[in-house]
Protein backbone atom coordinates (compact mmCIF):
# COMPACT_ATOMS: atom_id res chain seq x y z
CA UNK A 1 0.00 0.00 0.00
CA UNK A 2 1.38 3.47 -1.15
CA UNK A 3 1.83 5.96 1.83
CA UNK A 4 1.61 9.84 1.19
CA UNK A 5 5.00 11.07 2.72
CA UNK A 6 4.77 14.53 1.23
CA UNK A 7 3.75 17.37 3.12
CA UNK A 8 0.78 20.12 1.91
CA UNK A 9 1.83 23.50 1.57
CA UNK A 10 -0.48 26.94 1.19
CA UNK A 11 1.12 30.00 0.30
CA UNK A 12 0.00 33.49 -0.44
CA UNK A 13 -3.46 31.65 -1.79
CA UNK A 14 -6.00 34.00 -2.54
CA UNK A 15 -9.15 32.20 -4.05
CA UNK A 16 -12.64 33.79 -5.18
CA UNK A 17 -14.63 34.88 -8.61
CA UNK A 18 -13.42 37.17 -11.11
CA UNK A 19 -13.97 40.20 -8.90
CA UNK A 20 -14.38 39.20 -5.35
CA UNK A 21 -11.65 37.03 -3.75
CA UNK A 22 -13.10 35.08 -0.87
CA UNK A 23 -9.81 33.84 0.70
CA UNK A 24 -6.55 36.71 0.43
CA UNK A 25 -3.57 36.00 0.55
CA UNK A 26 -3.30 33.07 3.08
CA UNK A 27 -0.53 31.12 4.10
CA UNK A 28 -0.71 28.34 6.32
CA UNK A 29 1.48 26.12 7.89
CA UNK A 30 2.65 22.89 6.32
CA UNK A 31 -0.32 20.40 6.42
CA UNK A 32 1.56 16.96 8.00
CA UNK A 33 0.73 13.24 6.30
CA UNK A 34 -1.61 11.63 8.06
CA UNK A 35 -3.22 13.98 10.21
CA UNK A 36 -6.93 15.50 10.22
CA UNK A 37 -7.35 19.33 9.95
CA UNK A 38 -10.93 21.01 10.78
CA UNK A 39 -11.73 24.06 8.95
CA UNK A 40 -14.47 25.57 11.17
CA UNK A 41 -15.93 29.25 10.94
CA UNK A 42 -19.20 30.99 10.72
CA UNK A 43 -21.46 30.73 7.53
CA UNK A 44 -20.49 32.70 4.83
CA UNK A 45 -16.66 32.93 6.16
CA UNK A 46 -15.30 31.37 3.13
CA UNK A 47 -15.02 27.84 4.13
CA UNK A 48 -16.42 25.98 1.15
CA UNK A 49 -14.84 28.57 -1.03
CA UNK A 50 -11.23 27.85 0.36
CA UNK A 51 -12.02 23.89 -0.14
CA UNK A 52 -12.84 24.47 -3.67
CA UNK A 53 -10.10 26.18 -4.01
CA UNK A 54 -7.65 23.70 -2.56
CA UNK A 55 -9.86 21.09 -4.81
CA UNK A 56 -8.78 22.98 -8.11
CA UNK A 57 -12.39 23.72 -8.92
CA UNK A 58 -12.43 27.15 -8.04
CA UNK A 59 -9.81 30.69 -9.44
CA UNK A 60 -7.37 30.24 -7.18
CA UNK A 61 -3.68 32.11 -7.50
CA UNK A 62 -0.11 31.91 -5.35
CA UNK A 63 0.59 28.47 -4.31
CA UNK A 64 -0.44 25.12 -3.45
CA UNK A 65 2.21 22.33 -3.49
CA UNK A 66 2.15 18.51 -2.15
CA UNK A 67 5.75 17.68 -1.92
CA UNK A 68 7.36 19.36 -4.56
CA UNK A 69 4.31 19.47 -6.87
CA UNK A 70 2.90 22.77 -7.96
CA UNK A 71 -0.97 21.75 -7.79
CA UNK A 72 -1.71 24.43 -9.37
CA UNK A 73 0.23 24.03 -12.52
CA UNK A 74 -1.38 20.83 -12.90
CA UNK A 75 -4.70 20.29 -15.54
CA UNK A 76 -7.73 19.23 -13.51
CA UNK A 77 -7.60 15.55 -15.04
CA UNK A 78 -3.90 15.16 -13.19
CA UNK A 79 -4.83 17.61 -10.03
CA UNK A 80 -7.73 14.88 -9.02
CA UNK A 81 -5.27 12.29 -8.53
CA UNK A 82 -4.03 13.92 -6.07
CA UNK A 83 -6.92 15.65 -4.39
CA UNK A 84 -9.98 14.14 -3.61
CA UNK A 85 -13.39 16.36 -2.56
CA UNK A 86 -16.32 15.67 -1.34
CA UNK A 87 -19.20 18.68 -2.08
CA UNK A 88 -21.40 19.69 0.36
CA UNK A 89 -24.55 19.18 -1.93
CA UNK A 90 -25.51 15.71 -2.76
CA UNK A 91 -27.21 14.50 -5.68
CA UNK A 92 -31.01 14.42 -6.11
CA UNK A 93 -33.49 12.86 -7.77
CA UNK A 94 -30.42 10.37 -9.54
CA UNK A 95 -31.30 6.71 -10.95
CA UNK A 96 -28.10 5.52 -9.64
CA UNK A 97 -27.12 2.53 -6.99
CA UNK A 98 -24.54 3.21 -4.65
CA UNK A 99 -22.42 0.58 -5.94
CA UNK A 100 -22.72 2.44 -9.69
CA UNK A 101 -21.84 5.72 -8.04
CA UNK A 102 -18.76 4.49 -6.71
CA UNK A 103 -17.84 2.71 -10.23
CA UNK A 104 -18.36 5.75 -11.66
CA UNK A 105 -15.75 7.40 -9.46
CA UNK A 106 -13.70 5.25 -9.93
CA UNK A 107 -13.45 4.59 -13.71
CA UNK A 108 -13.41 8.08 -14.44
CA UNK A 109 -10.31 9.17 -12.58
CA UNK A 110 -7.20 9.47 -14.26
CA UNK A 111 -5.35 6.80 -15.04
CA UNK A 112 -8.45 4.66 -14.02
CA UNK A 113 -8.78 1.46 -12.63
CA UNK A 114 -9.60 -1.92 -14.64
CA UNK A 115 -12.82 -2.88 -14.32
CA UNK A 116 -12.36 -5.64 -11.81
CA UNK A 117 -10.16 -3.01 -9.63
CA UNK A 118 -12.93 -1.04 -9.56
CA UNK A 119 -15.31 -3.56 -8.51
CA UNK A 120 -13.00 -4.64 -5.37
CA UNK A 121 -12.22 -1.14 -4.63
CA UNK A 122 -15.75 -0.24 -4.26
CA UNK A 123 -16.89 -2.79 -1.98
CA UNK A 124 -14.18 -2.66 0.07
CA UNK A 125 -14.69 1.09 0.33
CA UNK A 126 -18.35 0.49 1.19
CA UNK A 127 -17.89 -2.48 3.72
CA UNK A 128 -15.02 -0.38 5.56
CA UNK A 129 -17.83 2.50 6.02
CA UNK A 130 -19.62 0.00 7.17
CA UNK A 131 -22.35 0.47 4.43
CA UNK A 132 -22.37 -3.03 2.02
CA UNK A 133 -25.73 -3.70 2.53
CA UNK A 134 -26.71 -0.52 1.06
CA UNK A 135 -24.85 -1.16 -2.43
CA UNK A 136 -27.28 -2.02 -4.34
CA UNK A 137 -30.00 0.40 -2.96
CA UNK A 138 -30.59 3.51 -4.59
CA UNK A 139 -29.24 6.56 -4.46
CA UNK A 140 -32.71 8.25 -4.25
CA UNK A 141 -33.59 5.68 -1.47
CA UNK A 142 -31.56 6.39 0.84
CA UNK A 143 -32.07 8.55 4.07
CA UNK A 144 -29.70 12.01 4.61
CA UNK A 145 -26.88 10.45 6.58
CA UNK A 146 -26.87 7.21 4.30
CA UNK A 147 -26.66 9.31 1.37
CA UNK A 148 -23.72 11.79 2.83
CA UNK A 149 -21.80 8.07 3.76
CA UNK A 150 -22.42 6.86 0.32
CA UNK A 151 -20.78 10.41 -0.80
CA UNK A 152 -18.23 10.18 1.40
CA UNK A 153 -16.94 6.45 0.16
CA UNK A 154 -16.73 8.22 -3.52
CA UNK A 155 -14.22 10.67 -2.36
CA UNK A 156 -12.68 7.95 -0.43
CA UNK A 157 -12.21 5.28 -2.65
CA UNK A 158 -9.91 7.00 -5.30
CA UNK A 159 -7.13 7.36 -2.76
CA UNK A 160 -5.66 10.28 -2.98
CA UNK A 161 -3.19 12.26 -1.02
CA UNK A 162 -4.89 14.95 -0.23
CA UNK A 163 -8.78 14.03 1.12
CA UNK A 164 -11.18 17.56 1.04
CA UNK A 165 -14.63 16.62 3.27
CA UNK A 166 -16.86 19.88 3.04
CA UNK A 167 -19.05 18.81 6.16
CA UNK A 168 -19.12 15.13 5.81
CA UNK A 169 -21.26 14.95 9.06
CA UNK A 170 -24.07 17.42 8.60
CA UNK A 171 -26.94 15.00 8.46
CA UNK A 172 -25.48 12.12 10.41
CA UNK A 173 -26.96 11.29 13.93
CA UNK A 174 -24.64 10.78 16.99
CA UNK A 175 -23.40 7.27 16.03
CA UNK A 176 -22.82 7.69 12.14
CA UNK A 177 -20.64 10.89 12.92
CA UNK A 178 -18.49 8.70 15.17
CA UNK A 179 -17.84 6.16 12.17
CA UNK A 180 -17.63 8.52 9.69
CA UNK A 181 -15.25 10.34 11.62
CA UNK A 182 -13.00 7.52 13.01
CA UNK A 183 -12.88 6.03 9.21
CA UNK A 184 -11.69 9.09 8.32
CA UNK A 185 -9.57 9.09 10.79
CA UNK A 186 -8.36 5.66 10.74
CA UNK A 187 -7.84 5.61 7.10
CA UNK A 188 -5.98 8.94 7.13
CA UNK A 189 -3.56 7.27 9.53
CA UNK A 190 -2.84 4.56 7.50
CA UNK A 191 -3.07 5.84 4.26
CA UNK A 192 -0.58 8.87 5.08
CA UNK A 193 -3.61 10.75 4.26
CA UNK A 194 -3.61 14.91 4.41
CA UNK A 195 -7.31 15.33 5.54
CA UNK A 196 -8.83 18.56 5.79
CA UNK A 197 -13.05 18.72 6.87
CA UNK A 198 -15.36 21.81 6.80
CA UNK A 199 -17.21 21.28 10.73
CA UNK A 200 -19.86 23.48 12.26
CA UNK A 201 -19.60 20.90 15.41
CA UNK A 202 -16.52 22.80 17.11
CA UNK A 203 -16.62 19.87 20.03
CA UNK A 204 -16.39 16.93 16.85
CA UNK A 205 -13.66 19.26 14.99
CA UNK A 206 -11.99 19.37 18.55
CA UNK A 207 -12.50 15.51 19.51
CA UNK A 208 -11.05 14.52 16.07
CA UNK A 209 -8.90 17.04 14.67
CA UNK A 210 -5.34 17.54 15.49
CA UNK A 211 -5.45 20.91 14.46
CA UNK A 212 -8.22 23.74 13.77
CA UNK A 213 -8.16 26.17 11.31
CA UNK A 214 -10.52 28.98 12.47
CA UNK A 215 -11.64 31.44 9.27
CA UNK A 216 -13.81 34.25 10.12
CA UNK A 217 -14.73 36.78 6.99
CA UNK A 218 -12.15 38.71 7.43
CA UNK A 219 -9.65 35.66 7.48
CA UNK A 220 -7.75 33.37 9.28
CA UNK A 221 -8.53 33.97 13.00
CA UNK A 222 -6.72 30.69 14.27
CA UNK A 223 -4.58 28.30 13.24
CA UNK A 224 -3.64 25.42 16.03
CA UNK A 225 -4.30 22.10 18.10
CA UNK A 226 -7.95 22.53 19.56
CA UNK A 227 -7.14 23.61 22.98
CA UNK A 228 -5.10 26.74 21.87
CA UNK A 229 -7.28 27.67 18.45
CA UNK A 230 -10.43 27.42 20.39
CA UNK A 231 -11.35 29.62 22.95
CA UNK A 232 -13.77 32.35 24.73
CA UNK A 233 -12.06 35.15 23.11
CA UNK A 234 -11.90 33.23 19.15
CA UNK A 235 -15.46 32.40 19.77
CA UNK A 236 -16.81 35.50 20.63
CA UNK A 237 -14.33 37.63 18.01
CA UNK A 238 -15.34 34.97 14.93
CA UNK A 239 -18.74 33.50 16.03
CA UNK A 240 -20.35 36.72 18.14
CA UNK A 241 -20.67 34.71 20.99
CA UNK A 242 -20.39 34.66 24.44
CA UNK A 243 -18.87 31.04 25.10
CA UNK A 244 -17.24 28.85 27.89
CA UNK A 245 -14.66 26.53 27.21
CA UNK A 246 -14.54 23.75 29.16
CA UNK A 247 -12.62 20.27 28.70
CA UNK A 248 -14.90 17.57 29.69
CA UNK A 249 -13.01 14.56 31.82
CA UNK A 250 -10.46 12.91 28.82
CA UNK A 251 -9.37 16.39 28.30
CA UNK A 252 -11.18 17.10 24.96
CA UNK A 253 -12.87 20.51 24.15
CA UNK A 254 -16.42 21.68 25.08
CA UNK A 255 -18.20 24.78 23.74
CA UNK A 256 -21.07 26.15 25.80
CA UNK A 257 -22.68 29.01 24.66
CA UNK A 258 -24.18 31.20 26.74
CA UNK A 259 -25.20 34.38 24.54
CA UNK A 260 -24.56 36.63 21.92
CA UNK A 261 -21.86 39.24 21.81
CA UNK A 262 -23.31 42.54 20.25
CA UNK A 263 -19.96 44.03 19.61
CA UNK A 264 -18.86 41.69 17.34
CA UNK A 265 -15.82 43.64 15.83
CA UNK A 266 -12.05 43.17 17.05
CA UNK B 1 -33.19 -4.66 -22.64
CA UNK B 2 -33.87 -7.87 -23.99
CA UNK B 3 -37.35 -7.61 -24.18
CA UNK B 4 -37.31 -4.19 -25.06
CA UNK B 5 -35.23 -5.56 -28.32
CA UNK B 6 -37.80 -8.33 -28.73
CA UNK B 7 -40.48 -5.95 -29.09
CA UNK B 8 -39.21 -3.77 -31.29
CA UNK B 9 -38.46 -6.84 -33.53
CA UNK B 10 -42.25 -7.82 -33.17
CA UNK B 11 -43.32 -3.88 -33.59
CA UNK B 12 -40.86 -3.83 -37.03
CA UNK B 13 -42.56 -6.76 -38.45
CA UNK B 14 -45.80 -5.78 -37.74
CA UNK B 15 -44.66 -2.49 -39.19
CA UNK B 16 -43.69 -3.96 -42.94
CA UNK B 17 -46.91 -6.18 -42.39
CA UNK B 18 -49.71 -3.38 -41.93
CA UNK B 19 -50.86 -1.15 -44.17
CA UNK B 20 -53.74 -0.11 -46.48
CA UNK B 21 -53.07 -3.52 -48.21
CA UNK B 22 -52.57 -5.56 -45.55
CA UNK B 23 -49.89 -8.57 -45.46
CA UNK B 24 -49.48 -11.75 -43.19
CA UNK B 25 -46.59 -11.50 -40.51
CA UNK B 26 -45.46 -14.34 -42.25
CA UNK B 27 -45.58 -12.53 -45.88
CA UNK B 28 -43.92 -9.91 -44.55
CA UNK B 29 -40.70 -11.83 -42.69
CA UNK B 30 -40.45 -13.73 -45.98
CA UNK B 31 -40.95 -10.66 -48.39
CA UNK B 32 -37.62 -9.14 -46.46
CA UNK B 33 -35.63 -12.66 -46.29
CA UNK B 34 -36.74 -13.91 -49.34
CA UNK B 35 -37.69 -11.01 -51.62
CA UNK B 36 -37.92 -13.19 -54.89
CA UNK B 37 -40.44 -15.43 -53.49
CA UNK B 38 -43.36 -12.11 -53.51
CA UNK B 39 -45.52 -11.39 -56.57
CA UNK B 40 -44.35 -8.38 -58.19
CA UNK B 41 -46.50 -5.72 -56.64
CA UNK B 42 -46.11 -7.02 -52.84
CA UNK B 43 -42.46 -7.24 -53.49
CA UNK B 44 -42.75 -3.33 -54.41
CA UNK B 45 -44.93 -2.74 -51.07
CA UNK B 46 -42.52 -4.19 -48.35
CA UNK B 47 -39.25 -3.42 -50.06
CA UNK B 48 -40.12 0.46 -51.57
CA UNK B 49 -42.64 1.67 -49.18
CA UNK B 50 -42.95 -0.53 -45.81
CA UNK B 51 -39.33 -1.32 -45.33
CA UNK B 52 -37.97 1.84 -45.78
CA UNK B 53 -40.60 3.45 -43.36
CA UNK B 54 -39.93 0.50 -40.62
CA UNK B 55 -36.72 0.99 -40.83
CA UNK B 56 -36.38 4.66 -40.48
CA UNK B 57 -39.17 4.45 -37.71
CA UNK B 58 -36.06 2.53 -35.77
CA UNK B 59 -33.43 4.84 -36.66
CA UNK B 60 -35.35 7.93 -35.96
CA UNK B 61 -36.84 6.21 -32.65
CA UNK B 62 -33.40 5.66 -31.59
CA UNK B 63 -31.41 8.41 -32.53
CA UNK B 64 -33.71 11.02 -31.20
CA UNK B 65 -33.83 9.15 -27.60
CA UNK B 66 -30.28 9.02 -27.77
CA UNK B 67 -30.44 12.49 -27.92
CA UNK B 68 -32.36 13.47 -25.67
CA UNK B 69 -30.67 10.98 -22.76
CA UNK B 70 -27.54 12.83 -23.31
CA UNK B 71 -29.51 16.32 -23.08
CA UNK B 72 -30.90 14.81 -19.64
CA UNK B 73 -28.11 14.10 -18.21
CA UNK B 74 -25.37 17.41 -19.21
CA UNK B 75 -28.40 19.84 -18.97
CA UNK B 76 -29.34 17.54 -15.73
CA UNK B 77 -32.92 18.43 -16.35
CA UNK B 78 -35.58 15.87 -16.96
CA UNK B 79 -37.62 17.70 -19.87
CA UNK B 80 -34.64 18.39 -22.04
CA UNK B 81 -35.48 16.55 -25.30
CA UNK B 82 -35.05 18.36 -28.97
CA UNK B 83 -38.68 18.95 -29.32
CA UNK B 84 -38.45 20.79 -25.62
CA UNK B 85 -35.11 22.82 -26.54
CA UNK B 86 -36.50 24.24 -30.03
CA UNK B 87 -34.38 21.63 -32.23
CA UNK B 88 -37.57 20.92 -33.74
CA UNK B 89 -38.63 24.29 -33.65
CA UNK B 90 -35.52 25.06 -35.78
CA UNK B 91 -36.16 22.47 -38.10
CA UNK B 92 -39.16 23.62 -38.62
CA UNK B 93 -38.19 27.50 -39.82
CA UNK B 94 -35.57 25.76 -41.92
CA UNK B 95 -38.50 23.92 -43.67
CA UNK B 96 -40.79 26.76 -43.55
CA UNK B 97 -37.98 29.27 -45.43
CA UNK B 98 -37.91 26.36 -47.97
CA UNK B 99 -40.91 25.15 -48.73
CA UNK B 100 -42.72 28.69 -49.20
CA UNK B 101 -40.09 31.63 -49.47
CA UNK B 102 -37.93 28.47 -51.58
CA UNK B 103 -34.87 30.00 -49.57
CA UNK B 104 -32.05 27.18 -49.05
CA UNK B 105 -28.25 26.77 -49.81
CA UNK B 106 -26.83 27.15 -53.37
CA UNK B 107 -25.94 23.35 -55.06
CA UNK B 108 -28.54 22.06 -52.98
CA UNK B 109 -30.60 19.53 -55.23
CA UNK B 110 -34.33 20.50 -54.96
CA UNK B 111 -35.52 17.03 -53.60
CA UNK B 112 -32.75 17.44 -50.70
CA UNK B 113 -33.39 21.51 -49.77
CA UNK B 114 -36.29 21.36 -47.39
CA UNK B 115 -34.02 18.13 -45.59
CA UNK B 116 -30.78 20.37 -45.77
CA UNK B 117 -32.79 23.69 -44.54
CA UNK B 118 -34.10 21.48 -41.79
CA UNK B 119 -30.80 20.31 -40.98
CA UNK B 120 -28.99 23.44 -41.19
CA UNK B 121 -31.36 25.16 -38.93
CA UNK B 122 -31.57 22.31 -36.23
CA UNK B 123 -27.68 22.14 -36.12
CA UNK B 124 -27.40 25.59 -36.23
CA UNK B 125 -29.62 25.27 -32.89
CA UNK B 126 -27.62 23.42 -31.25
CA UNK B 127 -24.87 25.40 -32.31
CA UNK B 128 -26.35 28.35 -30.72
CA UNK B 129 -26.56 26.57 -27.25
CA UNK B 130 -23.22 25.33 -27.52
CA UNK B 131 -22.37 29.02 -28.32
CA UNK B 132 -23.70 29.96 -24.80
CA UNK B 133 -22.69 27.30 -22.99
CA UNK B 134 -19.07 28.25 -23.59
CA UNK B 135 -19.73 31.71 -22.08
CA UNK B 136 -18.22 31.67 -18.40
CA UNK B 137 -20.67 31.35 -15.80
CA UNK B 138 -23.65 29.72 -17.91
CA UNK B 139 -25.25 27.26 -15.93
CA UNK B 140 -27.55 24.51 -17.11
CA UNK B 141 -30.25 26.21 -16.30
CA UNK B 142 -29.59 28.81 -18.33
CA UNK B 143 -29.22 26.79 -21.26
CA UNK B 144 -32.50 25.37 -20.70
CA UNK B 145 -34.27 28.70 -20.19
CA UNK B 146 -32.38 29.95 -23.58
CA UNK B 147 -33.67 26.49 -25.25
CA UNK B 148 -37.38 27.61 -24.39
CA UNK B 149 -36.55 30.87 -25.63
CA UNK B 150 -35.34 29.29 -29.13
CA UNK B 151 -39.37 27.22 -28.93
CA UNK B 152 -40.76 30.49 -29.01
CA UNK B 153 -38.85 32.29 -31.14
CA UNK B 154 -38.77 30.18 -33.99
CA UNK B 155 -41.90 29.23 -33.82
CA UNK B 156 -43.20 33.26 -33.97
CA UNK B 157 -41.44 32.88 -37.44
CA UNK B 158 -42.64 29.98 -38.67
CA UNK B 159 -45.62 31.52 -37.99
CA UNK B 160 -44.95 34.86 -39.70
CA UNK B 161 -44.31 32.77 -42.70
CA UNK B 162 -47.29 30.77 -42.45
CA UNK B 163 -49.30 33.87 -42.53
CA UNK B 164 -47.77 34.95 -46.16
CA UNK B 165 -47.91 31.49 -47.60
CA UNK B 166 -49.66 30.70 -50.09
CA UNK B 167 -52.94 27.97 -49.32
CA UNK B 168 -50.50 25.32 -51.19
CA UNK B 169 -47.45 25.92 -49.82
CA UNK B 170 -48.99 26.02 -46.48
CA UNK B 171 -49.98 23.05 -46.43
CA UNK B 172 -47.18 21.33 -47.44
CA UNK B 173 -45.64 23.01 -44.56
CA UNK B 174 -48.11 22.22 -42.13
CA UNK B 175 -47.91 18.32 -43.10
CA UNK B 176 -44.01 18.78 -42.99
CA UNK B 177 -44.36 20.01 -39.22
CA UNK B 178 -46.24 17.22 -38.42
CA UNK B 179 -43.77 14.57 -38.90
CA UNK B 180 -44.08 11.64 -41.51
CA UNK B 181 -42.89 8.58 -42.17
CA UNK B 182 -43.77 8.74 -45.73
CA UNK B 183 -40.55 10.30 -46.59
CA UNK B 184 -38.56 7.89 -45.87
CA UNK B 185 -36.30 6.57 -48.56
CA UNK B 186 -33.41 3.93 -49.01
CA UNK B 187 -31.75 7.56 -49.63
CA UNK B 188 -32.38 8.80 -46.10
CA UNK B 189 -31.56 5.61 -44.64
CA UNK B 190 -28.38 5.24 -46.00
CA UNK B 191 -27.41 8.62 -44.19
CA UNK B 192 -28.92 8.40 -41.17
CA UNK B 193 -27.71 4.77 -40.49
CA UNK B 194 -24.10 5.33 -40.81
CA UNK B 195 -24.50 8.89 -39.06
CA UNK B 196 -25.99 6.45 -35.92
CA UNK B 197 -23.19 3.47 -36.25
CA UNK B 198 -20.33 6.29 -36.36
CA UNK B 199 -21.35 8.48 -33.60
CA UNK B 200 -22.78 6.29 -31.27
CA UNK B 201 -19.66 4.65 -30.01
CA UNK B 202 -18.81 8.18 -28.63
CA UNK B 203 -21.78 8.47 -27.15
CA UNK B 204 -21.13 4.95 -25.85
CA UNK B 205 -17.36 5.44 -25.14
CA UNK B 206 -18.77 8.64 -23.02
CA UNK B 207 -21.09 6.51 -20.53
CA UNK B 208 -18.53 6.76 -17.24
CA UNK B 209 -18.19 10.60 -17.52
CA UNK B 210 -21.67 11.11 -18.01
CA UNK B 211 -22.81 8.96 -15.13
CA UNK B 212 -20.50 10.37 -12.92
CA UNK B 213 -22.06 14.10 -13.85
CA UNK B 214 -25.44 12.54 -12.57
CA UNK B 215 -23.56 13.04 -9.09
CA UNK B 216 -23.48 16.79 -9.50
CA UNK B 217 -20.85 19.01 -11.80
CA UNK B 218 -18.54 19.54 -8.82
CA UNK B 219 -18.31 16.10 -7.80
CA UNK B 220 -17.55 15.31 -11.80
CA UNK B 221 -15.44 17.76 -11.93
CA UNK B 222 -13.40 16.58 -8.96
CA UNK B 223 -12.92 13.04 -10.24
CA UNK B 224 -10.91 15.02 -13.00
CA UNK B 225 -13.81 15.15 -15.63
CA UNK B 226 -13.54 18.18 -17.68
CA UNK B 227 -17.26 19.04 -18.14
CA UNK B 228 -17.36 21.89 -20.35
CA UNK B 229 -15.80 19.78 -22.78
CA UNK B 230 -17.91 16.87 -22.18
CA UNK B 231 -20.97 18.88 -22.48
CA UNK B 232 -19.77 20.21 -25.60
CA UNK B 233 -19.07 17.02 -27.38
CA UNK B 234 -22.54 15.74 -25.98
CA UNK B 235 -24.72 18.74 -27.39
CA UNK B 236 -22.57 18.07 -31.01
CA UNK B 237 -23.38 14.47 -30.91
CA UNK B 238 -27.12 16.08 -29.50
CA UNK B 239 -26.67 18.42 -33.28
CA UNK B 240 -26.15 15.64 -35.33
CA UNK B 241 -28.79 12.92 -34.15
CA UNK B 242 -31.75 15.54 -33.79
CA UNK B 243 -30.95 17.84 -36.75
CA UNK B 244 -30.83 14.63 -39.15
CA UNK B 245 -33.44 12.60 -37.46
CA UNK B 246 -35.72 15.66 -37.93
CA UNK B 247 -34.27 16.78 -41.22
CA UNK B 248 -35.99 13.79 -42.56
CA UNK B 249 -39.24 12.62 -40.87
CA UNK B 250 -40.30 16.16 -39.72
CA UNK B 251 -41.40 17.06 -36.15
CA UNK B 252 -41.43 14.23 -34.05
CA UNK B 253 -42.24 15.60 -30.11
CA UNK B 254 -42.14 12.52 -27.24
CA UNK B 255 -39.51 10.28 -28.50
CA UNK B 256 -36.64 12.50 -27.30
CA UNK B 257 -38.54 13.23 -23.92
CA UNK B 258 -40.14 9.71 -23.24
CA UNK B 259 -37.34 7.42 -24.54
CA UNK B 260 -34.75 8.30 -21.88
CA UNK B 261 -37.47 8.14 -18.96
CA UNK B 262 -38.58 4.67 -20.14
CA UNK B 263 -34.86 3.52 -19.88
CA UNK B 264 -34.69 5.52 -16.57
CA UNK B 265 -37.42 3.81 -15.36
CA UNK B 266 -36.00 0.18 -16.72
CA UNK B 267 -32.23 0.34 -15.81
CA UNK B 268 -31.26 3.59 -13.95
CA UNK B 269 -29.09 5.80 -14.87
CA UNK B 270 -25.79 3.59 -15.18
CA UNK B 271 -25.07 4.89 -19.01
CA UNK B 272 -23.53 2.12 -20.24
CA UNK B 273 -26.89 0.50 -20.07
CA UNK B 274 -29.16 3.48 -19.99
CA UNK B 275 -28.06 5.04 -22.73
CA UNK B 276 -28.70 1.65 -25.09
CA UNK B 277 -31.73 1.39 -23.54
CA UNK B 278 -32.91 4.89 -24.16
CA UNK B 279 -31.50 3.78 -28.14
CA UNK B 280 -34.28 0.55 -27.97
CA UNK B 281 -36.95 2.08 -25.95
CA UNK B 282 -37.03 5.39 -28.44
CA UNK B 283 -36.72 2.55 -31.69
CA UNK B 284 -39.69 0.45 -30.22
CA UNK B 285 -42.38 3.39 -29.29
CA UNK B 286 -41.86 4.99 -32.61
CA UNK B 287 -42.25 1.37 -34.44
CA UNK B 288 -45.45 1.20 -32.76
CA UNK B 289 -46.61 4.63 -33.31
CA UNK B 290 -46.39 3.89 -36.92
CA UNK B 291 -48.31 1.12 -36.64
CA UNK B 292 -50.77 2.55 -34.94
CA UNK B 293 -50.68 5.34 -37.40
CA UNK B 294 -51.55 3.02 -39.99
CA UNK B 295 -53.92 1.44 -38.08
CA UNK B 296 -56.39 4.23 -36.49
CA UNK B 297 -58.35 4.98 -40.16
CA UNK B 298 -58.80 2.11 -42.12
CA UNK B 299 -56.81 3.18 -45.26
CA UNK B 300 -54.96 6.07 -44.23
CA UNK B 301 -51.82 6.80 -42.78
CA UNK B 302 -51.92 9.72 -40.16
CA UNK B 303 -48.65 11.48 -39.95
CA UNK B 304 -46.62 9.30 -36.98
CA UNK B 305 -46.04 12.69 -35.05
CA UNK B 306 -49.68 13.29 -34.18
CA UNK B 307 -49.31 9.38 -32.83
CA UNK B 308 -45.89 9.56 -30.99
CA UNK B 309 -47.87 11.07 -28.45
CA UNK B 310 -50.84 9.02 -28.36
CA UNK B 311 -48.72 5.69 -28.10
CA UNK B 312 -46.00 7.02 -25.79
CA UNK B 313 -47.96 8.57 -23.07
CA UNK B 314 -49.76 5.24 -22.01
CA UNK B 315 -46.88 3.55 -22.25
CA UNK B 316 -44.93 5.55 -20.36
CA UNK B 317 -47.45 5.38 -17.40
CA UNK B 318 -48.30 1.62 -17.49
CA UNK B 319 -44.31 1.95 -17.24
CA UNK B 320 -44.87 4.63 -13.94
CA UNK B 321 -47.13 1.90 -11.96
CA UNK B 322 -45.93 -0.95 -12.81
CA UNK B 323 -42.75 -0.01 -11.29
CA UNK B 324 -44.62 1.28 -8.60
CA UNK B 325 -46.21 -1.76 -7.92
CA UNK B 326 -42.97 -3.55 -8.10
CA UNK B 327 -40.93 -1.41 -5.14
Amino acid sequence: MTQTTQLLKVSNLSVGYAKRKVIDNLTLAPFQPGTLTALVGPNAAGKSTLLRGLAGLQRATGAIHLGDLDLLRLQLPEYSRHVGYMPQSLPQRVALTVYEAMLSALRTSHGSSSSADARQIALATLERLGIADLAMRGLDELSGGQRQLASLAQAIARRPSVLLLDEPTSALDLAHQHRVMSAVQELGRERGTITIVVLHDIALAARWCERILVLSPRGLAADAEPKIAITPDTLASVYGVQARVEHCSRGFVQVMVDGIVCDRGI
Amino acid sequence: MAVLAIGAVLAFLADIAIGPSSLTAMEAVRGVLFPSELSGPRQIIVWDVRLPQAVMALLVGAALSLAGAEMQTILNNPLASPFTLGVSSAASLGAALAIVLGIGWPGIDITWLISANAFIFAFGSVLLLQALSRLRGTSPETLVLFGIAMVFTFNALVAVIQFIASQEALQQLVFWSMGSLSRASWDKIAILAPIIVLVGPFSLSASWPMTALRLGEDRARSFGINVPRLRFMALLRVAIFAGVSVAFVGTIGFIGLVGPHIARLLVGEDHRFFLPTAMLSGALVMSLSSVVAKSIVPGAILPVGIVTALIGVPFFVALIFFRRERT
